[in-house]
């Protein structure tokens, strides 16, 4: 696979917000405004970059038995030292994202591309795994937050915008609001990708991380997924 | 399979150790830095609750019988206590942190939330402002409120508990 199109998967193709749909509740959370948007999603991708980084190179180390207990420890280590560096270096932010920071260990697309992508690539590649997904969780917690943010509060950033002010949606900065928008903006992305994405090959029952102990279950799960490609 | 075992526990304990290290080597540069900022933080909280009552000194020896989640108390020369608290909910994961100012006539005169991870609406709301003007025998009758991300019992305990130290005090009662 092309480098630049590992890294360009995740901006849009496979967005993990619009198109995977993981990371839900830090993306409803944190889309109220847009500095929280663009911190929470800064906060990702640093732990995305380094852990697919870690686990790349332990890739060959790690037995299959403890990979995910390991990427866990690797994950939860990255996201408490950038938690212990934003308390001390950046603690308006920190205060900011308050527990969501903590619950980036538990994001479905750090866990995900660890177990879809890091543990069967090089390191050069994971880390532009990590970069594209990252860029493409912030873009969307980023879009998302603009228009909560613009339609529902009259506001960019922080900074008033005068002549919304009579026209706001309140609803929009409420959690309805946040599953309206994202809908919308999934509908938008399916649209734009005429929705051919979630039925790429990586989003099958082998890149599942259950797929293992999923099949012993359901036999028949591989086949029937194969001919529904077809 | 006895060595892949043995293998998936070496594995395993090595990296929980190598990360616990470089935890512990950012712990010892950050914890200074954090250390300095909740100081400087509950500082300026003090003066955010009784910013007429001038300087403040810190009650070095707390009484022993003390509520637990009474952090430090301080008392200014016109008489005011600004009580330093650290009030826990009962599901939450961290500390709340309360800065609560009592007047000279003990009537609540200011109140301000200092640390609390759990709510993002954390030092917008209003609520806590409701206590102001209160005093020991009427603080309990401020409702509560439900459907907010953190603890108004918490909290109303907290403030029970910052009474409760400055009636030792006035008492005598520390030791």
């Amino acid at each position: 696979m092309k480098k630049t199109k590992v890294f360009t998967n995740g901006l849009l193709k496979e967005n993990p917000v619009l198109v995977l749909v993981l990371g839900t509740c830090p993306t409803l959370a944190m889309s109220v405004s847009i500095i929280n948007a663009i911190a929470m999603g800064l906060a990702a991708t640093a732990v995305l970059i380094c852990s697919n980084i870690v686990i790349s190179l332990l890739r060959k180390v790690i037995p299959d038995t403890v990979r995910i207990p390991c990427y866990i420890v690797v994950i939860a280590g990255f996201v408490t030292l950038v938690q212990m560096l934003m308390e001390a270096y950046l603690p308006d932010l920190y205060e900011m994202l308050g527990v969501y920071l903590a619950l980036i260990v538990v994001n479905c697309i750090i866990l995900g591309r660890a177990e879809m992508f890091a543990n069967k690539h090089g390191v050069l590649e994971s880390a532009l795994d990590g970069l594209g997904m990252g860029f493409g969780f912030t873009l969307a917690l980023l879009a998302m937050a603009t228009v909560r943010e613009v339609l529902g509060n009259a506001s960019f950033a922080g900074m008033k915008i005068g002549f919304l002010e009579n026209y706001k949606i309140p609803i929009l900065t409420a959690p309805p609001g946040g599953f309206l928008v994202f809908g919308c903006m999934i509908a938008l992305v399916a649209h734009i990708t005429k929705g051919r994405a979630p039925f790429k090959k990586s989003f099958d029952c082998e890149g599942c991380p259950s797929a293992s102990f999923c099949r012993k279950d359901c036999a028949g799960c591989a086949e029937k997924t194969e001919t529904e490609a077809k | 399979m006895k060595n892949e075992k043995l293998k998936s526990i070496i594995v395993l304990t090595v990296i929980c150790l190598v990360v616990a290290a470089l935890l512990a080597l950012t712990n010892s540069v950050t914890a200074p830095i954090i250390s300095t900022a909740r100081a400087e933080k509950v500082e300026r909280s003090l003066k955010t609750v009784l910013p007429d009552a001038g300087d403040f000194e810190e009650i070095e020896a707390l009484p022993e019988n003390a509520p637990a989640t009474v952090s430090a108390v301080y008392r200014a020369a016109d008489g005011s206590y600004a009580v330093v608290l650290a009030a826990r909910s009962a599901y939450s994961s961290g500390d709340m942190g309360i800065t609560l100012g009592v007047g000279p006539d003990k009537q609540i005169k200011g109140i301000t939330l200092t640390s609390y991870q759990e709510s993002k609406d954390f030092g917008r709301d209003t609520y806590p402002q409701n206590y102001v003007g209160r005093t020991a025998s009427d603080y309990a009758g401020v409702d509560s409120f439900a459907g907010v991300t953190y603890s108004s019992k918490a909290l109303k305990a907290a403030i029970g508990d910052a009474f409760a130290v400055i009636e030792i005090l006035e008492g005598g009662g520390a030791q």
